[in-house]
């Protein structure tokens, strides 16, 4: 406002200052004529002065007099000639008076005017010299004045003509003295009276001047109030707190807005500093006046937009302000401008919101626990009874008891598929899906898919099937579960709504441009069924979602399957869909990115035949009795030798006295839980310190299972125990290595392409081909001395050596596989342990053959 | 016109003031021993010759004097005065007329309104520095006003009231 208010001032002071140099032109010209004025006042005032001094002498009734007394003494001396009784005294007197009289005259002021007249002048002396003359005669005594009466008679007759001639001249003088003095006089009457004039036109224009100047201010002071007022107006009506300080920071202006926010008056408002309101050492930079010209401290704050600071009320309560300071300037002076806001109540909404979202995401935790509380509670006792069901079932049964069972194993196993799919969708949510990567026959899975769900569509009537479109890519990388789960999913929901229909599986793989081994993978699960209204076609990856709800549940859907399987498909990089025409069918596709395998599985299937199971020292640590129960008969059934132990600590003291090739540990156990007991295990020096050890739990969130790593554990078995899993998880410890620390879940690899890319990084293709070739002629012989015709006859010590030397070999180049086989027949050799040496040394051959092939390749590519 | 408006206001407040007592009203006045130097005539209440009182210069010294120094329109420099108060004067001779008539001996003649006369001026001079005044000087009567001591001294009325060879006073009615 100020601002504005100095603009307009300085706008309206420039035109009055133009106005007011005419202005002052104006009055110079009129101080001078009225200063000439004075001077010619003066002049005609001499004038009239020097007019009064005449006639106040009035030296014409003198000069006159003259003459006349003059004529007196004259008639004074012929009276006394000629009456000789007369008095003589007269002469005297009469002498006396005209004496007097020309005294006078010689007196007068006016004298040195009158004798500028020369005859004026010379009668004056003529007559001077005769009084000096006839003194002495009057003087004497009265014989001798009386004597000389005719002489002095003579003189003054003598003397009448010049006093004649002095009263005419003098007269005429007076006159034409006179006469130039009112000339003057009128000369200067006329100059004052032209100034006169003239000082009252200036007059007259300074006024009319001073009345525009008078105009041009009051409509300028009308502008500049409406301006205020406005100004003032913005002010008032700002919501904002506005806060005007000088360059010290002291308050020169505080709005309404700004005394309702701060609870004080403009008038205290303006004993104090701006930094007194706010809490904040961004504000001391306002020291007040400073000694060395306007060189403030540079401050944090002006010109930074808005900042929030801690402000104070009146009371001292604190509230956090929205501030933004400025500078500006008005004329010479620095001010500041401040606009202040009030945030309390949007601090507060803020603090609000923020715990509305702590609350939610305490909310999804909890919810996060509970399916993890769930996923125990309902999986345990669903093992127990799934469990119980199977031993059930390999006891003498009747029909109708086969068929109970097989009926109770179905809802058992749908019952299952819920909670895994709740359990799913708990880990996608948790964000912690770990993928295993793998080489998978993509024909063979889609048909065992398909295998699996044909009994369920012949049951509805419709006909299931695969087919490739263009050419078929057999062998990719994936995760084979996931991609089955996906697949189960779109599958199993394509036959349940459709009935009496057909479903078919389309595969079709199109190369990614300019990426070698790699393509899109797009999968087609089309049907003839009901379809899907195009409206509801945005939600049905959504969760819990079912087509229909009542048809849904007689589906027996969970609603979760479609949500699961575009999280699993987003997660593996790929996009899916759906296409529907109402009355017609669906099309459910989805696409992935998929690098094809270089090299065929040796990993044929997951399954085991029971009849294939080899025997197994196996340690199951189970507090719960029935599922120890469980898992022990399962265990049991399948010809392994197997301890069950209730606690973690029994457990740790078992596998610290004998070795066993596998344990199976539950998680949740009272007195020493799972996780203790493995540490326990693999930090004392027992004999089972290198034994896998499994995880054992209803428990199957990820981050549990990442804290199942960290503890020492190598794999991982849901509640419930499901026969086959447990089967497909025992083969593996059978088939990988057992015993190692290198000990890992997945099968090791044949080559490891890190360890071997950071070789040959390291030593170059020139070095490390050589030295492969070299590597391969090595082992190959020690594999024919190990394994050959003359093998028998080898002690222990002979081939721990051989064993021991080759794979640390084995280690430089890769080859996992090669080198775990070779440090367990080492272990094995070193323990004496005939039948372990034996197995190893049967299996080395084989490792050995894959390892070959893989090396070959490698030098064949090279 | 001027002098008969004044005679006319002159008569008015004399007539309005009531008679002064006179130094010599009721004793026979002393007669002049001396030169007679002025001659007082008309309405007075005290005589020493006929109808008139006569002054000589001890008598007028005899009277309260008084005493200024002022310049003049007719001498030169400033002059000191010493002289009777024409007021006095008259005070002295009880008149009771209001108009005073003062004679030179030319027979110039000047009016005086009575109730314009103060105890201080005019004062008849018979001493100029202190020294009588000849008649050849002006003397040795001179009516004067300490003109500079105010304006209202200096005007021509006041001009033509100073006369200078007095000899005689009329007082008028």
């Amino acid at each position: 406002m100020r601002r504005v208010n100095a603009l307009l001032a300085e706008r309206f002071l420039s035109d009055v200052g133009q106005r007011l140099r005419l202005g002052s032109f104006l009055a110079a010209i009129a101080i001078a004529l009225m200063v000439i004025g004075v001077f010619l006042t003066a002049d005609v005032l001499n004038n009239l002065k020097r007019l009064k001094d005449t006639s106040s002498d009035n030296i014409q009734w003198t000069v006159t007099q003259v003459e006349v007394e003059m004529l007196d003494l004259i008639n004074a001396i012929t009276l006394s000639i000629y009456e000789p009784n007369a008095d003589i005294e007269n002469v005297r007197i009469e002498f006396d008076i005209l004496y007097t009289r020309v005294q006078t005259l010689y007196g007068s002021p006016m004298l040195d005017q009158i004798t500028s007249f020369g005859p004026f002048a010379t009668s004056l002396v003529e007559l001077q010299s005769y009084l000096d003359e006839v003194i002495p005669i009057i003087d004497g005594d009265d014989t001798s004045l009386r004597a000389n009466l005719p002489q002095l008679l003579e003189l003054s007759d003598t003397m009448r003509l010049d006093v004649r001639k002095l009263a005419v001249v003098g007269l005429a003088g007076f006159a034409q003295r006179s006469d130039e003095r009112r000339q003057e006089i009128a000369f200067a009457l006329i100059r004052l009276g032209g100034l006169a004039v003239m000082l009252v036109a200036a007059l007259v224009g300074l006024v009319l001047y001073m009345l525009t100047i008078y105009r041009q201010t009051r409509d300028t002071g009308v502008a500049l109030a409406e301006a205020n007022q406005r100004m003032n107006t913005i002010l008032t009506t700002s919501l904002d707190g506005v806060i005007v300080t000088d360059f010290s920071g002291k308050i020169v202006e505080f709005n309404e807005a700004a005394q309702a926010i701060f609870d004080i008056s403009e008038t205290a408002a303006r004993t104090i500093q701006i930094r007194d309101l706010f809490a904040s050492d961004d504000l001391n930079w306002f020291r007040g006046p400073q000694l060395f010209g306007n060189t403030y401290p540079k401050n944090q704050i002006v010109g930074q937009g808005r900042m929030q600071l801690d402000a104070f009320r009146n009371d001292g309560t604190s509230f956090p302000a929205e501030i933004a300071l400025q500078n500006a300037s008005d004329g010479g002076q620095t001010l500041y401008v401040a606009f202040v806001r009030d945030i309390s109540k949007r601090v507060a909404d803020e603090q609000e919101l923020v715990e509305a979202r702590d609350r939610a995401l305490a909310g999804e935790k909890a919810k996060a626990g509970f399916l993890t509380v769930m996923s125990h509670e309902i999986r345990t006792p669903l093992n127990g009874l799934l469990g119980n069901l199977s031993l059930l079932n390999e006891t003498p049964l009747t029909q109708s008891q086969s068929q109970y069972i097989r009926n109770m194993t179905v809802s058992g196993n749908v019952l299952m598929r819920h909670v895994d799919s709740v359990l799913d969708l708990a880990r996608f949510e948790a964000g912690k899906t770990a993928f295993s990567l793998e080489t998978t026959d993509l024909s063979a899975l889609i048909q065992n898919v398909i295998d699996g769900q044909r009994g369920l569509a012949a049951s509805s009537g419709t006909d299931i099937s695969w087919r490739w479109v263009g050419l078929p890519t057999r062998w990719i990388i994936t995760d084979a579960s996931a991609l089955e789960q996906v697949l189960l999913n779109l599958l199993g929901n394509a036959i349940k709504f459709t009935d009496g229909g057909q479903v078919i599986i389309e595969l079709e793989a199109t190369p990614i441009p300019n990426m070698l081994n790699k393509i899109t993978l797009e999968t087609r699960v089309v049907d003839t069924g009901i379809g899907i209204p195009e409206e509801d076609l945005e939600k049905v990856f959504a969760d819990f979602v079912t087509q229909d709800a009542s048809f849904g549940r007689t589906a027996g859907g969970s609603g979760l399957g479609l949500g699961i399987s575009r999280r699993i498909v987003e997660a593996l990089g790929g996009e899916i869909g759906v296409e529907s025409t109402l009355g017609t069918g669906s099309v459910f596709w989805f696409r992935l990115p998929l690098d094809i395998s270089s090299r065929r599985s040796t990993h044929k299937t997951n399954l085991q035949p029971a009849d294939h199971i080899k025997p197994l020292n196996i340690l199951v640590i189970e507090d719960n009795e029935i599922n120890r129960a469980v898992t022990c008969e399962m265990l049991k059934n399948d010809g392994h030798s197997v301890l069950c132990v209730a606690d973690g600590a029994s457990g740790v003291r078992a596998a610290r006295d004998d070795l066993f090739d596998a344990i199976l540990m539950d998680i949740s156990m009272p007195v020493m839980d799972g996780l203790q007991a493995t540490q326990s295990i693999r930090a004392d020096n027992a004999a089972s310190r290198y034994t896998p050890i499994i995880a054992f739990s209803a428990n199957v969130m990820a981050s549990a299972q990442d804290d199942f790593a960290k503890a020492g554990m190598n794999g991982f078995l849901s509640k419930p125990l499901n026969r086959e899993q447990l089967r497909t998880t025992l083969s593996r410890i059978r088939t990988d290595s057992a015993g190692a620390q290198m000990w890992a879940f997945q099968r090791p690899q044949i080559l490891d392409s890190d360890q071997l890319d950071s070789t040959r990084t390291s030593l170059g293709d020139e070095v490390l081909l050589p030295l492969v070739r070299r590597f391969q002629a090595e082992v190959s012989e020690v594999v024919e001395q190990l394994c050959g015709a003359n093998s028998a006859h080898l002690d222990a010590d002979t081939i721990r050596n051989l064993a021991h030397k080759h794979a640390s070999s084995a280690a430089i180049f890769g080859t996992t596989a090669l080198r775990n086989t070779l440090l367990d027949l080492e272990n094995a050799a070193q323990s004496q342990n005939q039948e372990k040496t034996a197995k190893y040394l049967t299996e080395l051959p084989d490792v050995w053959q894959k390892t070959y092939t893989a090396l070959r390749k490698l030098t064949l590519v090279s | 016109m001027r002098i008969l408006r004044w005679a006319i206001i002159a008569l008015i407040v004399g007539l309005m003031q009531p008679l002064t007592t006179a130094l010599w009203a009721e004793d026979a006045m002393v007669e002049p021993t001396g030169r007679v130097i002025l001659t007082v005539s008309g309405k007075i209440g005290a005589t020493n010759s006929g109808d008139t009182a006569q002054f000589d210069l001890e008598m007028l010294r005899a009277l309260p004097s008084e005493s200024f120094s002022t310049t003049t329109l007719w001498t030169e420099g400033v002059r000191e005065f010493t002289g009777v108060p024409l007021a006095v004067l008259l005070d002295n001779l009880g008149i009771s007329g209001s108009t005073v008539d003062a004679w030179a001996i030319n027979d110039y003649l000047a009016e005086f309104s009575v109730s314009e006369l103060d105890e201080k001026a005019p004062i008849i001079a018979y001493e100029m520095d202190g020294e009588p005044m000849t008649r050849r000087n002006r003397g040795p009567l001179w009516i004067v006003y300490p003109y500079d001591s105010s304006a209202k001294y200096q005007n021509e009325l006041t001009y033509t009231r100073s006369v200078w060879q007095l000899d005689r006073i009329e007082i008028l009615e």
